[in-house]
């Protein structure tokens, strides 16, 4: 198998605060090849967009500390760049898109000249010669509202953002994400403030931006039906520690960790009259003190003795599908 | 019927110049009834008047005009004064727990407010009723006296059911009442309002954009588009045999969190209009997939049933009032 495009290794973060230390990520393990979709699913705290951000070093220090491990991306390790490199790495290489598209435009001007904006400060990464002026940068940036499929890009450039609906927002963000052609799209529950009808056009774009760029997406969402949509590969987080990682139909077919399957379990289907729905008992536990051993236990069913002593070490269950859980371990 | 909605409509005066004042159409003619016991859900995209609708019936607003008849009482034109004793009767769920419950006030305090203003009780009393409404929404005694930032989110929700139920009202009005909350815990809520529902005979009006929730709890939904139903029906045949071209696509849009993944969705094409400016006709003509004709552009379509009860608003359905599409 080809090296990764983007491996996060045993990824430990803390975030040091008042009361303590929060320990935010416990030993992370995520890789994304180059074109794959991967999922990261989780509940509130789990962590999922503090990896994400961490992918593009975006979250401020202090608070939050790395404690080990190395994220690599084409095989440079992205936590010891220097703050000049990262810089050509971010929104170049991986690009990020969020959830509340008004939060991440500028009211007080176009989405042209922030469109241009965007590109010409991604001119110094590259060879003079290929450097584009404003003029250039601009028509690059109809283009770019044209791939994004915003009818009439050639006059819609010229409008604010609050002239825009959240649909339309969202795809100027995905339009600035593609303008540093990235090989890797990060998206942070990037459909979860649209209607469902608009999330569809989105979650379509996505889709289809993938086949034609050849582009690798890390998506985070709460919703596993988003996920399920679009990812070719699903990670379950909980409480900071990956779970279950595995072919998206088989996290939803056979799902093997407790809590993938509880949480599959909470879920009201769409299409079938569903009499009881069982929800997880208790609640997410606080991170300044976590349980020990599996963070899951003390909600888990189907806990053993060895579950509130030792962490339970991530390993395949079956051919391409792992899980964190001593229900698979040695002996078990 | 416990409660019947006759043509209601809500329109707010907005501003769009100096001196031009616009309409915004939130809600625009919408019929429902409500039978005792039942749970209805109202179910719709942002602006499409779902939300206006429960707070008119509550008459949080007044509308525009309609009638809302009440336990047989018209409350669409009472005044301030003559709403306090209908209060006792309807209560609502939030979305947010967190901004519904008084930061400074414990539990207690928050859930004996309704007894001690309508019933005027205190003591060892009200103490048991807060007690009783506790046990009833699965919350331990030792809650009672705690302030809101020491509950969890699923915690707080309970809290504000409580408080809703604490009159025994006929009707409750949950307003996406576990949009807010995890799936796990949001799991634990939908079952409590069901066996809720049972347990006091209450009747709710369930408002969600979530379509899997409302399959769930409703027996009946009701589907809104630009502050008008256009169809409504038995929750599972709507959701199974959806017949207007909207809540095709609307069913369509969710994805499923399932292995399969149907490849004939319905993508819409554009946004919602706005409700400042209504499209003439059938409001949907400009993003229907299915559109007939100039008919769409220019008559709105009435919402009536057909032979099997289920009621479409749409000219596919004119003729004759078949359960198929009929095309001239």
């Amino acid at each position: 198998m080809t090296d990764p495009l983007l491996d996060i290794r045993d990824f430990r973060l803390h975030f040091d605060t008042f009361d303590g230390e929060h320990k935010a990520l416990d030993g992370v393990n995520i890789s994304v090849a180059r074109g794959e979709t991967v999922g990261i699913v989780g509940e509130t705290g789990c962590g999922k967009s503090i990896t994400a951000k961490s992918v593009l070093r975006l979250l401020p220090s202090p608070p939050a500390r790395v404690v080990s491990g190395e994220i690599r991306f084409q095989g440079r390790d992205l936590l010891t760049l220097p703050e000049a490199e990262i810089r050509r790495i971010r929104g170049i290489d991986i690009a990020m898109i969020f959830q509340d598209p008004m939060t991440y435009l500028n009211p007080v001007f176009t989405v042209g000249q922030q469109l241009v904006d965007v590109i010409m400060s991604h001119q110094a990464a590259r060879p003079s010669a290929e450097r584009l002026n404003r003029r250039a940068a601009r028509d690059k940036a109809v283009s770019l509202l044209e791939s994004v499929r915003i009818p009439h890009a050639d006059v819609q450039i010229d409008s604010y953002p609050h002239q825009l609906s959240g649909g339309m927002r969202q795809r100027v963000l995905i339009a600035m994400a593609l303008s540093g052609s990235p090989s890797l799209l990060i998206a942070d529950e990037p459909t979860t403030a649209l209607d469902v009808t608009i999330q569809a056009q989105i979650l379509q774009l996505i889709a289809d931006l993938v086949d034609e760029l050849h582009l690798a997406v890390l998506m985070i969402s709460h919703d596993l039906g988003v996920v399920a949509k679009l990812c070719r590969r699903v990670v379950v987080m909980y409480a900071g520690n990956v779970v279950e990682d595995a072919p998206t139909a088989e996290i939803f077919e056979q799902p093997k960790h407790p809590y993938t399957q509880r949480l599959l379990q909470a879920i009201p289907h769409l299409h079938a009259d569903v009499q009881h729905l069982s929800g997880i008992t208790g609640s997410i536990p606080n991170l300044l003190e976590p349980p020990a051993g599996c963070r899951f236990h003390p909600r888990c069913g189907q806990a053993m003795p060895v579950c509130a002593q030792a962490k339970p070490v991530f390993g395949d269950v079956a051919p391409g599908h792992g899980a964190a859980c001593h229900l698979y371990g040695e002996g078990a | 019927m416990l409660l019947e909605v006759r043509d209601l409509k809500k329109h707010f005066t907005v501003k769009r110049g100096l001196f031009d004042r616009g309409s915004l159409r939130a809600v625009d003619g919408v019929d429902l009834a409500l039978a005792p016991g039942e749970a209805c859900g109202l179910v719709g995209e942002s602006g499409s008047g779902k939300s206006t609708v429960a707070r008119l019936v509550l008459r949080l607003l007044t509308p525009t005009a309609g009638r809302i008849l009440f336990d047989g009482d018209d409350i669409a034109g009472l005044e301030e004064r003559e709403l306090a004793g209908l209060r006792e009767r309807m209560q609502m769920v939030f979305q947010d727990p967190h901004s519904a419950l008084n930061p400074r006030m414990t539990v207690f305090r928050s859930i004996a407010e309704p007894l001690v203003i309508h019933r005027r009780l205190g003591g060892l009393e009200l103490r048991n009723q807060v007690e009783e409404l506790l046990e009833i929404v699965g919350l331990s005694r030792q809650f009672m006296y705690r302030f809101p930032h020491e509950l969890s989110g699923g915690q707080k929700q309970r809290v504000c059911i409580a408080r809703a139920v604490a009159l025994r009202p006929k009707l409750l009005v949950l307003d996406e009442p576990t949009s807010a909350l995890d799936v796990s815990v949001q799991a634990q809520i939908l079952e409590f309002l069901t066996d809720l529902r049972e347990r006091l005979g209450l009747t709710y009006l369930f408002i969600s954009h979530n379509l899997a929730v409302i399959r769930y709890v409703c027996d009946r939904v009701a589907v809104m588009y630009l502050g008008r139903i256009v169809e409504e029906g038995d929750t599972a045949t709507v959701f199974e045999q959806p017949k207007h071209p909207y809540t095709q696509a609307l069913l369509s849009s969710v994805p499923l969190p399932q292995a399969e993944q149907p490849d004939d969705a319905i993508i819409l094409e554009g946004d919602i209009p706005s409700p400042i400016d209504v499209p003439t006709g059938c409001p949907f003509h400009t993003r229907c997939p299915q559109k007939i004709g100039p008919v769409c552009e220019t008559a709105r379509p009435t919402l009536a049933p057909d032979t099997t009860g289920r009621k479409i608003a749409c000219h596919l359905y004119d003729k004759g009032r078949a359960s198929t599409p009929v095309r001239s």
